[in-house]
């Protein structure tokens, strides 16, 4: 038993340990939504990692106890696999910054987190932790507290990273889209005229011409 | 929702139907935890029973939304199925039992022998499937 709950204990202190350095890579945009992400499957192996350490003061039930680390540990692996593609290296700032506006204009208040996959999917994915972590025997002060961090439920974009490469089309299209679904919906964009009218000046000294062609929202 | 784990990987799982069966033998539970674990199983069960509706109406885009609940019932039911008649009606009775004893502590003995029977059928069948359960590829640790 004693050999089971060494590798137990090497299996979690290794996930965590990966976890810290996932904790401090660079996420695009600097949003808060992977590491939140990251924090709540860290309280689940501090959880697992407190059930070998309940076996010091509860020997009788050594064998639950083991067992229950060790799933919960298998338990925090595969959900630390829905974060796959959501570092720097797969879905680009470029991406995720304009995105992040988009919710944030949206009015959308939950825990978000943007990534890539190698498919051909767009999805808007739901994830809701909280009865799981309500659940648990002896949840661990940091699974509650990163619990109690995240704006339920938390929301997965994914896009697919074989349309990378038409990320400049799709925005050409959008533009064109944005006209035609400004003359519907007359936004008051009057707030924004000091920045119209620097742009113009912008442009014009740029194309060395004349503001006299200006115009107002 | 995504972070839906099948039954038999979710350690929460477990947790509550362990914690609902001492609930019901009358092992001491703080009232408001014991409140908690009740109302989850019975959200569970009732989970399932969306589950049973959705097989029994063919409802197969309502399935696709509900996967957990539909879960739920495949596994209830793939246990349940030779030890009783009618699953969906052992479901329904069990989750009003829990409802009974969450709201008014109290439950005949029929009711709370039925409870335990169903209770224990299904944490039996969390950890069967967890043992018929492929093992998984041996982990690789690189040391630096």
């Amino acid at each position: 038993m004693s050999i089971a709950r060494n590798a137990c204990s090497f299996f979690l202190s290794r996930l965590r340990g990966e976890l810290s350095r996932l904790i401090e890579s660079t996420y695009p945009g600097y949003h808060p939504g992977p590491k939140i992400w990251l924090d709540v499957i860290v309280g689940l192996v501090e959880t697992a990692q407190g059930y070998l350490q309940a076996i010091e003061t509860n020997p009788a039930d050594e064998k639950k106890l083991l067992l229950d680390a060790e799933v919960l540990g298998d338990q925090a692996y595969s959900l630390l696999s829905l974060i796959s593609g959501a570092d720097a290296s797969q879905i680009p700032h470029q991406i995720v910054d304009p995105f992040q506006r988009w919710v944030a204009a949206l009015k959308i208040n939950n825990t978000i987190f943007f990534r890539a996959e190698h498919a051909s999917n767009y999805e808007l994915a739901t994830i809701d932790c909280r009865a799981m972590a309500q659940n648990l025997n002896s949840p661990s002060a940091g699974l509650l507290k990163a619990i109690g961090a995240a704006n339920w439920p938390m929301l997965r974009v994914t896009v697919p990273s074989q349309a990378m490469g038409m990320l400049p089309h799709f925005a050409v299209v959008a533009h064109e889209l944005g006209h035609a679904i400004q003359d519907h919906i007359t936004p008051d964009l009057s707030s924004f005229q000091p920045q119209f009218l620097d742009c113009i000046k912008r442009v014009t000294s740029r194309l060395a011409i004349s503001m006299d062609c200006k115009k107002t929202f | 929702m995504i972070s839906e784990l099948p039954p038999a990987a979710d350690l929460s799982l477990q947790h509550v139907i362990e914690n609902s069966l001492a609930i019901i033998e009358r092992e001491p539970f703080a009232e408001e935890r014991r409140r908690q674990v009740l109302t989850s199983l019975t959200e569970i069960l009732d989970q399932a029973s969306k589950g049973s509706q959705v097989v029994q109406s063919n409802m197969l885009a309502f399935g696709a939304e509900e996967q957990p609940a539909f879960e739920r019932f495949a596994m209830l039911f793939h246990y349940l199925q030779p030890v009783a008649a009618d699953v969906p009606a052992l479901l329904e009775r069990a989750k009003a039992n829990l409802e009974e004893l969450r709201d008014h502590h109290g439950q005949s003995d029929q009711e709370r022998a039925e409870t335990l029977h169903v209770l224990r059928l299904l944490l039996q069948a969390v950890l069967t499937d967890r043992c018929l359960k492929p093992l998984v590829s041996p982990r690789e640790y690189v040391f630096s």
